[in-house]
């Protein structure tokens, strides 16, 4: 079974520190929830995981060198199976990758050995500063090519296929020359990468650039997307005009769930993860959270 | 029609300075100005960096309340954003730029509380070691141990004051006893931080022990590192400074010289090589 068609499978586990051999989860099928995994929730997660089946976390966080949240994640991994987000590769940077940046991402996809690794369509600084935040490219044969390189460098580097994120944006460029889905399904056609599809990033940048979600969900390549993310975003207004903030800060809102279940009726289940990155609530609440989106990912099961 | 280097640079300049004139043709406003849009970047910036400091210098943030922080980190960002996207390393300038912070120039010792949390900050994602037993040294015989090497911990870290910045960040930890205070007349410490295991440690010593461990540190034997130690502190108590540094989990291999080995009929293995990856 293909990546595209939602199982997945990483090659044997041998780096987690305790684990017997071969008994460490390895594959996230595609009918599964899973939320970011957040230091608080650690304890609640392994007593009582309830829906969730797999957690992600962001690279970033792992790329030094010892301390206690290493020992809490080998713990997790030891029962669950992992997703590798990065967040700071500046895929869509126009200067060159940071070959640092990228050993230490391998370091952590060797580490821990996850089932799935994403990074985003976005750049997020220029050389020597990191701006922290996901910013779009315009959508030109020139991006599109410094695109394709930096993720044929990183698939090279980690010997996998990676998922590339579609953004959030809250504003386009006038000299882009073709439609978002268009240069997402070049990027997919010429690296051969995977899609992480997020619904809330959709429903950010829709509102905020005035397109239709359903023609951009049509757009795409889905039989490519490996992965979906749900998420809560703010609602703000500037001078009068509407922005949608793809803030991570609060429950993944109706209208993400409405378009999520539209998704999954054109592209079939796909390992679905909560992000929640502010605002963190209780485990029981995300946990509740997790029912309901694995009810709507498999229908048969009713909400805890 | 500039290319993606040059659209890049004048954004990433706009997201932490200001105004950007030619981005104007660049980006469709939809409603608003080109340089609003790029302002909802700006915050994302500055408010998440802003948590970040404030994660890696919590109890900065305490004594200087969340609105002055909020300013101060702006500033910073603005001065020094992140060279890296590992923002629990973001920060390593922020005590030089609170030094020369002239708004918190009231709070003299604010620069060394934020060395001492980037130091603790330092210690906790170091590398792991197993920390050598307590009583290990205790086991050498008398005649060896001059000859003895020792590794540092990877997570040793230190902190000279002129303030006791220790007592101030207690102050800020939980279970904290409101009734006790700490004055500013109470003086300057010399605070060794160590994470042999999941927690950071931190323990006052004297600038003789501080001189030990920097000697231990680059490979010296214990005769020579103490020597280097009474040199620099001519009342250093060798067995004191080694039972604090014990303690604190500061040392993890103790090496024998296989030549000592052999004239002492040592058949017991003294050092710990045994580190976790």
């Amino acid at each position: 079974m293909s990546l595209s068609q939602g199982l997945t499978r990483a090659p044997r586990p041998h780096a987690i520190p305790g684990a017997i051999p071969g008994a460490i989860p390895d594959a996230i099928p595609s009918a599964s929830v899973g939320v970011g995994l957040k230091p608080e929730h650690v304890d609640a997660l392994l007593a009582d995981p309830g829906s969730v089946s797999w957690v992600e976390i962001h690279a970033e966080n792992y790329m030094h060198p010892g301390g206690p949240q290493h020992r809490a994640l080998e713990t997790v991994r030891r029962d669950f199976p992992l997703s590798v987000h990065g967040v700071g590769l500046s895929l869509g940077g126009a200067h060159d990758l940071d070959g640092g940046h990228l050993s230490k991402l391998a370091a952590v996809v060797d580490r821990y050995q996850p089932a799935l690794v994403s990074e985003h369509l976005a750049w997020c600084g220029t050389v020597g500063t990191y701006l922290n935040d996901l910013l779009a490219v315009p959508y030109t044969d020139e991006s599109l090519d410094l695109l394709v390189r930096h993720i044929d460098q990183t698939q090279e580097a980690l010997g996998r296929r990676i998922l590339v994120e579609n953004p959030s944006r809250y504003f386009a460029f006038t000299i882009s020359d073709m439609e978002e889905t268009a240069f997402l399904t070049e990027m997919v056609r010429r690296t051969g990468c995977g899609l992480l599809l997020d619904v809330n990033n959709i429903v950010v940048s829709a509102g905020n650039l005035g397109f239709d979600p359903l023609d951009y969900l049509k757009g795409l390549p889905l039989d490519a997307v490996g992965e979906i993310h749900l998420a809560g975003h703010a609602v703000r207004h500037v001078d009068g005009v509407e922005i949608r903030i793809d803030d991570h800060g609060s429950a993944v809102s109706e209208t993400v769930l409405a378009l999520y279940e539209l998704t999954l009726r054109l592209a079939g289940p796909r390992p679905t993860l909560i992000e929640r990155d502010s605002n963190i609530p209780p485990w029981p609440e995300l946990a509740a959270e997790a029912a309901r989106v694995a009810s709507i990912l498999t229908p048969e099961r009713e909400p805890a | 029609m500039p290319g993606v280097a040059a659209i890049q640079e004048m954004i990433g300049r706009a997201v932490l300075s200001g105004d950007e004139p030619a981005l104007a043709a660049l980006i469709d406003g939809r409603g608003l100005s080109p340089m609003q849009r790029i302002a909802i970047h700006r915050n994302n910036t500055l408010i998440t960096l802003t948590e970040a400091l404030g994660a890696n210098f919590p109890v900065v943030k305490a004594l200087v309340g969340e609105a002055f922080f909020a300013q101060t980190a702006r500033a910073f960002i603005r001065r020094a954003p992140p060279d890296s996207p590992v923002l629990s390393h973001y920060g390593e300038r922020f005590a030089d730029f609170l030094a020369g912070f002239e708004p918190a120039a009231k709070l003299p010792y604010l620069a060394d509380v934020a060395r001492l949390e980037w130091a603790r900050l330092g210690a906790l994602y170091a590398a792991d070691a197993r920390p050598a037993a307590h009583d290990t040294l205790a086991a050498v015989p008398p005649s060896v141990l001059p000859m003895v090497r020792c590794a540092v911990h990877p997570s040793f870290r230190f902190v000279v004051s002129a303030w006791p910045v220790d007592r101030i960040w207690d102050m800020h930890q939980p279970g904290w006893d409101e009734t006790e205070t700490v004055s500013l007349d109470e003086g300057g410490a010399t605070i060794l931080i160590c994470r042999p295991h999941d927690r950071v440690r931190m323990a006052r010593a004297d600038e003789g022990t501080l001189s030990l461990l920097f000697a231990l540190d680059m490979g010296q034997t214990l005769e020579t590192a103490a020597q280097a130690a009474t040199r620099g502190s001519p009342g250093f108590d060798l067995t004191g400074a080694l039972a604090c540094v014990l303690s604190l989990g500061l040392l993890t291999e103790i090496a024998v010289p296989q030549s000592a080995r052999d004239n002492h009929a040592l058949s017991t293995p003294l050092s710990h090589s045994e580190t976790s990856a």
